[in-house]
């Protein structure tokens, strides 16, 4: 099964948010970070982007009780139809790599685009794709 | 409205009144966002009357590039009527407030009148409210921004601010400050500790592909600039060594421009002993900002500014008392460049007997201890806490000339003397003694052809002398103008001077992408925008009688010869500077724009209440 999968070095972010701000920008053509499906956790001394890694047992989709997150080639995808917003997957995930979105209240996540903005951009190299 | 959010949110304190109001296209076409708008509402709006009045405003706006993805594009200006220089009031910030005010749905915010009682704003979206701010009032920066943060963003006030001291400041993200002009007190006047912000709007822009296009090469040029990678890994400490080469390093009040123990307080050294953490504002590809631990101290910066004012200015090469201080000034709420240079200013005057206070050059225990009582007013602090040029007055006795100040701000972190457009750049900055709205770099350090690329080949090579007067009106007067742009569309300072990457060009191509605005395609139509924005902030100063009268330099810059060091024996002649400048402005002898500049500019009724009304004071 191909996996690919966009992981934190573990040092070096500066919290600036360009990554959610182009994944977000990606999506949509529209600014606002909240909306990117990578998040940078921070506070005075710590900036940590969190993003799905494609993880080998995703809790999201075995907590979803709709069914609307679904394994495609090892990728946990989010069937929007399907999800009604309640938040489980946001309360399972051990790595805070998926959320609701505000506006639309439907979780998303990193799916593995094929653009990958967030680690191409990224001005301090902090993100590493792995295939 | 691409590129903007479409509205004005206009708060009353007092009345407890929120208004939403429509941002006016007319208002863009003329000045585009940022400082430009700010300053015609402020113009409008504030007339004659005291800083600490209920009238004055606070204006915190943002620009059309804020929250964009265009590289540095996280800045936001507050701007009010400064209790520091009784006149135009406009300091800048990073972090990631801006953007968030406009991801909530407005590009300016409008304090107005005074609370009863101490407030904080709280936006979420369209929900706006007015709150006690019991629990916050009297806390430092950092746990006021704690106890509301929660997933939004936060601007507060600290104590200084709540204490009136009159360089006050307003500090997000931590350690990022709108620093200067004290508009930290005009906020502590009107008891508002705080504005916690949370958006989940969005900004859009007028061409996707265009302006994408122009991101990417902005975002290729500043990651493939090896200053800017420079800048990124050592930050602003860099200016310590480059300074101490050129002799414009302020040491001792000002007095000398070389100081012998800077080694220890230069870049590399920081970064080798002390280097903690990289920080970003939003949307950064430079990430100038740095975390230093140092002992037990944790702290973002200082900036070279705060090394400079609270280290070389004073004698002190104690880098943990300068971190400390630095962290003190950001959690109390105070600009480090005035407190830094307030308490060389008074180490000066206790070493010619002019101060009942023992107080020693390079005393670093003593500098932090002076922090505090400045901002709580306590003991010598309270005198302290009105500046240089108001404590000057009150000690008399000749303290005047110690006090390093223009328009009654402190002088930043130049030397005209070894750098002589930033002469010009104290003299007629609109803020008082700052270099940050026309600070030209060329004759600083030397760009050759960035010079010749901004200001006309004709010109070199005495426009890159530091040591000469000739043509640096020009270079202050087109960098004033474009900095003016710079400050309204937002972006940082960096990448636009130092290094210097992004010009007009630049600024009007992204703009016409992201707005669609044809009046922004134009680059000679943004140089006029420009202009209009200089002298309207000029004019609000004439209105309050500032003319060529405030335009001067403390007598240590014109009559004192640099004493050591590479510029050794020079003095700075601003009369000529000054009336180059002014002959260029299209202003008259006194310093106030001619009539039919005004005119030109669209500014005949702005001209005629400044003409009305600059003898009142």
């Amino acid at each position: 099964m191909l996996k690919c999968r966009i992981k934190y070095k573990g040092s070096d972010c500066t919290g600036c948010k360009l990554c959610s701000l182009l994944c977000a920008y990606n999506f949509y053509e529209k600014f606002n970070p909240r909306y990117g499906r990578i998040q940078v956790l921070k506070d005075e001394f710590e900036d940590v982007p969190h993003l799905c890694i494609q993880c080998d047992k995703p809790r999201c989709i075995d907590v979803c009780p709709r069914g609307a997150i679904v394994s495609e080639k090892g990728i946990a995808k989010v069937i929007e139809k399907k999800c009604v917003g309640c938040g489980s997957c946001v309360e399972a995930c051990p790595y805070k790599g998926i959320w609701l979105n505000p506006k639309k209240n439907k979780a998303f996540k990193c799916e593995f685009c094929d653009e990958i903005v967030c680690a191409k951009f990224c001005p301090s190299n902090a993100l590493v794709i792995e295939k | 409205m691409n590129g903007y959010a479409g509205k004005i949110l206009r708060i009353d304190l007092k009345k407890r009144k929120i208004k939403k109001e429509k941002l006016n296209k007319n208002m863009i076409r003329n000045y585009i966002g940022g400082v430009g708008i700010s300053a015609k509402i402020l113009y409008d709006e504030v007339g004659l009357i005291e800083p600490f009045s209920p009238d004055n405003k606070i204006i915190f706006g943002t620009g059309p590039l804020t929250g964009t993805f265009w590289p540095a594009a996280g800045r936001a200006v507050f701007c009010s009527l400064s209790p520091l220089t009784n006149c135009w009031g406009e300091a800048h910030i990073g972090g990631f407030i801006g953007p968030e005010l406009k991801y909530a749905g407005y590009d300016f915010l409008i304090l107005e009148s005074r609370a009863d009682k101490p407030v904080y704003i709280s936006i979420e979206d369209d929900d706006v409210k007015i709150l006690n701010a019991k629990e916050i009032w009297g806390k430092t920066t950092t746990e006021a921004t704690e106890i509301i943060k929660g997933d939004g963003e936060v601007v507060c006030i600290g104590p200084a601010g709540e204490n009136l001291v009159r360089y006050a400041c307003i500090i997000t993200n931590y350690s990022s400050a709108a620093g200067r002009c004290g508009i930290g007190a005009v906020m502590g006047s009107k008891k508002v500790k705080a504005i916690v912000v949370k958006g989940t709007k969005t900004i859009d822009a007028y061409d996707d592909k265009k302006f994408l296009e122009l991101m990417v090469e902005a975002h290729n040029r500043l990651l493939s600039n090896e200053q800017n990678l420079e800048l990124g890994k050592y930050g602003t400490p860099l200016l310590v060594g480059y300074k101490g080469e050129i002799g414009e390093l302020p040491t001792k009040n000002h007095k000398f421009g070389t100081f012998s123990k800077a080694y220890s307080l230069t870049a590399e050294e920081l970064r080798r002993k002390y280097f903690f953490k990289n920080k970003g504002c939003f949307s950064c590809r430079t990430g100038c900002k740095k975390i230093f631990k140092c002992g037990n101290i944790i702290s973002g910066g200082p900036e070279y500014e705060g090394i400079m004012a609270l280290g070389t200015n004073c004698l002190n090469s104690d880098f943990s008392s300068i971190l400390l201080g630095n962290k003190l000034c950001n959690e109390l709420g105070v600009d480090v460049i005035s407190i830094g240079c307030t308490i060389a200013f008074a180490m000066e005057c206790a070493e010619n007997n002019l101060l009942n206070f023992k107080l020693k050059w390079g005393d670093s225990d003593a500098i932090v201890e002076l922090i505090k009582k400045i901002a709580y007013r306590e003991g010598i602090g309270k005198l302290l806490a009105e500046g240089t040029m108001r404590a000057a007055k009150k000690i008399g006795k000749g303290a005047k000339k110690y006090a390093m100040e223009v328009k009654g701000m402190e002088i930043s972190g130049q030397d005209g003397r070894a750098h002589r457009s930033a002469a010009l750049t104290h003299a007629i900055s609109v803020r008082g003694a700052d270099h940050l709205r026309s600070l030209v770099t060329v004759d600083q350090l030397g760009y050759k052809s960035a010079a010749e690329k901004r200001f006309g080949k004709e010109f070199l090579p005495e426009i890159c002398d530091p040591h000469s007067e000739k043509y640096k009106a020009i270079a202050v007067a087109i960098s004033e103008e474009v900095y003016a742009i710079r400050d309204s569309i937002i972006t940082c300072w960096y990448t636009c001077a130092w290094p210097p990457i992004f010009w007009i060009e630049d600024f009007s191509r992204a703009l016409f992408a992201l707005t669609g605005m044809k009046e922004f395609c134009n680059e000679k139509n943004l140089i006029n925008i420009g202009r209009r924005i200089v002298n309207i902030r000029r004019l609000f100063n004439v209105r309050r009688g500032f003319m060529k009268n405030k335009d001067r330099l403390p007598k240590r810059f014109t009559h004192e010869p640099m004493p050591s060091g590479p510029s050794k024996g020079q003095v700075v002649d601003i009369n000529k500077m000054l009336s180059d400048y002014y002959k260029l402005r299209n202003w008259d002898e006194n310093g106030i724009p001619n009539k039919s500049e005004a005119i030109r500019l669209g500014l005949r009724k702005e001209w005629k209440s400044a003409m009305e009304n600059k003898n009142f004071w």
